[in-house]
């Protein structure tokens, strides 16, 4: 009588571990929405403090924003909430702008000339709705003028693949190889 | 056909050509000394005359290199006024200061060979990023907010800058210091 009811258990068990197995294996599928490209997000300057969640703009009014950089080469961009073009209304007077959009939304990207320390300020509209974003960029002269690299990129949330992981994958092939050979 | 001779006077490039205008301007881009700063010019009206030539320039490497000439010819045709007259001032510009047509061509084929490499860099990414460009482009209300909308592009290298007078013509002597040393 009990060895059926056992047998059920085990079964269930087993099912139960099987489909607990099967959702955790389930590819992980990138968030739908518009690409990221990498050219979009390498290069920027390693200091780069901008605002974090980017900045909200409302429509045909002015919108205030500060950032502080290094000028090591690099870009330091704020995120607008906006997806439209963008037209420089004030240009920098000791940089340069690159307006682009990167996913969903428009990035403002200010680039300061080399040797370039001080307090810098431009404007841009974004369009459709005429928002604009006036910015105030704070720039650091840097001790070392090595452009910015991958290493800091701006990227959501890069996926940590930490090298132990990778040896410690890599290993059981190769101890399954050798007691074949025998 | 006119517009394309309106923008080559030289004639519609091919693909083959553009092939050879993207080794020249990467063999240009090794060459170019890295320690130059993109002077800008002193005029801000100036400034953007190379802003917009440097925006068109952009628009026909998409055009070509992405086969989206069709939208390249309506960029052309929507905005022909404009950039007639803004092709007037860059020829001035070049007479008054760089020595005349010989200077503002050796410009001219420089800052395609550049965007051109800049093209071979993104890879297959190119074609799929850039043509954003036309929507963006063909989004503004009016001719007479083109040059705000390519000041915040970022499409003048380094290595030309704008009214430099080093700029005139990196590449081609790149190259000929190459041919020369073999």
């Amino acid at each position: 009588m009990s060895a059926p009811v056992t047998r059920f258990r085990t079964l269930a068990v087993v099912a139960g571990l099987a489909a607990l197995q099967a959702a955790c294996a389930q590819p992980q599928v990138a968030a739908p929405g518009p690409r990221i490209y990498a050219v979009d997000v390498q290069g920027r300057s390693a200091l780069c403090d901008a605002p974090q969640q980017g900045v909200t703009l409302a429509a045909g009014r002015q919108t205030e924003a500060a950032l502080t950089m290094g000028n090591d080469g690099g870009w330091c961009g704020i995120r607008t909430d906006r997806a439209g073009p963008g037209l420089v209304t004030a240009k920098p007077a000791h940089g340069r702008l690159h307006v682009r959009k990167v996913g969903a939304t428009t990035r403002v990207d200010y680039i300061p000339d080399r040797g370039f320390a001080g307090t810098d300020t431009f404007a841009v509209k974004l369009l459709p709705d005429q928002a604009e974003l006036r910015v105030t960029a704070n720039v650091q002269a840097s001790s070392t003028q090595q452009t910015a690299s991958t290493a800091a990129v701006a990227a959501p949330e890069p996926a940590p693949t930490p090298p132990p992981a990778k040896r410690a994958a890599a290993a059981p092939p190769a101890r399954k190889a050798a007691p074949t050979k025998r | 056909m006119g517009v394309f001779a309106f923008q080559l006077p030289r004639g519609r490039p091919s693909r083959r050509a553009g092939r050879g205008a993207c080794l020249l301007a990467a063999l240009g881009m090794l060459a170019a000394p890295a320690s130059e700063a993109a002077a800008r010019c002193a005029s801000e009206g100036e400034q953007s005359v190379f802003e917009v030539e440097a925006l068109k320039s952009e628009l026909m490497v998409v055009g070509i290199t992405c086969k989206q000439e069709d939208r390249y010819n309506a960029f052309i045709q929507r905005y022909q006024p404009k950039l007639a007259e803004n092709y007037r001032s860059f020829e001035q510009h070049f007479a008054r200061a760089r020595g005349g047509a010989r200077a503002r061509d050796a410009y001219v084929t420089n800052l395609a060979q550049v965007r051109g490499f800049e093209a071979q860099k993104l890879g297959s990414d190119f074609c799929l990023r850039n043509p954003g460009l036309f929507d963006e482009v063909m989004a503004l209300p009016g001719a007479e907010v083109l040059p705000a909308y390519a000041a915040g592009k970022d499409l003048i290298p380094e290595s030309l800058g704008s009214c430099a007078t080093q700029a005139a013509a990196p590449a081609r002597s790149a190259a000929a210091s190459r041919r020369r040393g073999r």
